[in-house]
């Protein structure tokens, strides 16, 4: 997990994207991985196209999922940090019976009686007050993007697909589609009864994707 | 015991029917500039009639797109003030440090307030609320870290000769040399508003400044905040000083207790229900998880859940009633709370100018003088050892 991220700690040597491409990097060195695969979701695909940008030879092959890290002007990615829970879990989950977005209509139930909220116990609102602090650290202004990405697309040389999830309201589908375009030979794929949290909806769907991608 | 007028200049004219969010996104169309015009004067002449009355400061403090409180730029009006009043410590509660760029702006501007005053500026220092996040687009994850950045070098700019090179990891200045210089020497007296943060306090009794306990919360949180101060104190290896903390609350005076209550009341919902909604938010990254544990466990107490007025009255979260009934829950909870400055907010929400004034003559021809009596300036409040429950 990336420094701030579940149970990772770290996150104060880290203050912007190129810091987390640079710490990918050692983890990398440190495992000895030469040339790995990587894929990386949401934020996480951010992350893995600045490294790839910067150290092409060091991916060999690179799945961007529901990837954010771009600025389309008409087509602006949806604000994470000041809705509630309530609100996002339409973006985050295409069926809305799944057990964590019925969590977080609950929590939003509770968020909005201040007497509830105190009542819960600390360390259940712990990761994803920590998820959510480590994202801001990130991507608060520029907002989830980093101007000078687009540009550096071009240098990613591994053979490379873009997934996303036909639902996935928070990324309009332009992010993906300029993604697969600006990557020489990217593929773009689409997984329809998918949201933006398309692990957590439909991992065997993702699963085979991938796997797919990497036995080819 | 020191006694300050604070005001938060509030927007009193939202429209009866607009029930969306009153900070960061309210529509500024909603500001009427004929209205605004009425408020900033009418505000301002409220906090020079302090002076007369004989009040021991008046506060202002900084907010940005909003409607619970009209001053984005409190310096202005600290300057102002500087130039209308002769007596008063002029208290500026306080500059939203990190939405300075570069923090020395502070430095100048609060320096020119101390000149043109005559030293009576009194310096607070804040990180800025949750929203102003928001309406700056600043990272809020970095808040703290430019907030000690910022302070360190408005000290620096005060108490070392320039030029100086002060380079951080946020800041990077190559000729820090402010001026003007403050009147006030070392500098002006320091203050810092919390609302429970345990860096806050650690770092305020480090540094021998004055913490703020900022409202809105049940009576038991601020006694439980005052302690974890005076115990951080402790920590220090010092006895704190009763002029170290200041308990600010809103206060209603009329006649007696049921015509303060009839006089007060909506202006008070009016405050809760329409103005506070959204002055906690809290930005990702804004609150260490240490600080956040603590304070929402104080959060269920938070004014926005008040439902009636009884629990108005049983948590003390404004002090209301006749003369002789304020000075007695005053008393009372000063006493407790063992705080020096008494930072009164005599106006409130939609509160008009007639009763906000005869609530302030009440309280300092009738109120303030028992006060006095009972808290000499300088005499310590409690019993040494007192220690956090």
């Amino acid at each position: 997990m990336s420094p701030g991220f579940g149970e990772s700690e770290g996150i104060e040597q880290i203050n912007d994207m190129e810091d987390s491409a640079f710490h990918l990097l050692d983890l990398f060195d440190r495992l000895e991985l030469a040339a790995p695969a990587v894929m990386g979701l949401s934020l996480g695909a951010w992350m893995a196209a600045e490294l790839a940008t910067r150290y092409p030879d060091r991916i060999s092959r690179l799945i961007l999922v529901n990837p954010v890290g771009l600025y389309i002007k008409g087509a602006e990615i949806k604000d994470i940090f000041g809705r509630s829970p309530a609100d996002m879990a339409g973006d985050l989950f295409a069926d809305q019976s799944h057990p964590m977005a019925q969590m977080m209509l609950q929590m939003d139930r509770m968020i909005a009686d201040g007497r509830a909220l105190g009542s819960i116990p600390f360390e259940l609102l712990r990761p994803q007050v920590q998820a959510l602090a480590a994202t801001a650290r990130l991507g608060w202004n520029p907002y989830l993007h980093n101007p000078k990405l687009r540009n550096r697309l071009g240098r990613v040389s591994s053979p490379t697909i873009v997934v996303r999830g036909a639902q996935d309201t928070l990324v309009p589908a332009a992010h993906s589609q300029s993604y697969a375009e600006e990557i020489r030979g990217a593929k773009l794929i689409e997984v329809q009864n998918a949201a933006h949290l398309i692990s957590v909806e439909r991992p065997a769907e993702l699963a085979a994707i991938a796997n797919d991608f990497l036995t080819q | 015991m020191r006694f300050f007028n604070f005001h938060l200049m509030p927007y009193p004219s939202l429209p009866s029917d607009y029930d969306g969010p009153v900070w960061i996104t309210c529509p500024n169309e909603l500001f009427d500039p004929a209205i605004g015009q009425q408020i900033y004067n009418r505000y301002l002449d409220e906090l020079i009639y302090s002076e007369e009355l004989g009040f021991d400061g008046v506060c202002v403090n900084e907010h940005h797109q909003n409607a619970y409180g009209t001053m984005p730029s409190p310096n202005l009006m600290a300057a102002i003030l500087a130039r209308q009043t002769k007596r008063v410590k002029i208290a500026i509660v306080g500059n939203a440090l990190p939405l300075y760029n570069p923090p020395t702006r502070v430095a100048e501007e609060f320096a020119m307030i101390d000149n043109i005053s005559g030293g009576r500026l009194i310096a607070g220092f804040v990180v800025g609320g949750g929203p102003e996040y928001y309406s700056f687009s600043i990272n809020p994850a970095h808040a703290r870290e430019k907030f000690y950045e910022a302070h360190d070098i408005i000290l620096k700019a005060w108490t070392e000769p320039g030029p100086q090179e002060y380079i951080g990891k946020h800041y990077k200045l190559r000729f820090l040399n402010t001026w003007p210089r403050p009147v006030q020497k070392p500098h002006p007296e320091i203050w810092i508003p919390g609302v429970g943060s345990l860096e806050t306090m650690e770092f305020v009794a480090r540094q021998r400044y004055a913490y703020m306990g900022i409202p809105y919360f049940h009576i038991d949180v601020f006694d439980r905040m005052f302690r974890m101060f005076r115990e951080a104190c402790e920590r220090e290896v010092y006895v704190y000083d009763a002029k170290q903390a200041g308990w600010l609350t809103p206060i209603y005076v009329a006649e007696t207790d049921e015509e303060a209550r009839r006089q007060y009341e909506e202006h008070f919902w009016y405050f809760v229900r329409r103005l506070l909604p959204g002055i906690n938010i809290s930005p990702p990254g804004y609150t260490s998880l240490r600080s956040m544990e603590n304070i929402l466990k104080g959060i269920g107490s938070f004014a926005i859940n008040l439902k009636s007025w009884d629990e108005v009255e049983a948590g003390h979260y404004a002090i209301v009633g006749s003369p002789k009934t304020v000075a007695e829950k005053l008393e009372a909870d000063l006493e407790r709370l063992g705080t020096g400055n008494l930072l009164g907010l005599f106006q409130l929400g939609t509160l008009p100018a007639d009763l906000t004034r005869t609530n302030m003559e009440l309280f300092a021809h009738e109120v303030m003088p028992q006060l006095r009596k009972r808290f000499p300036e300088g005499k310590p409040m409690l019993k040494s050892g007192e220690r956090a429950a």
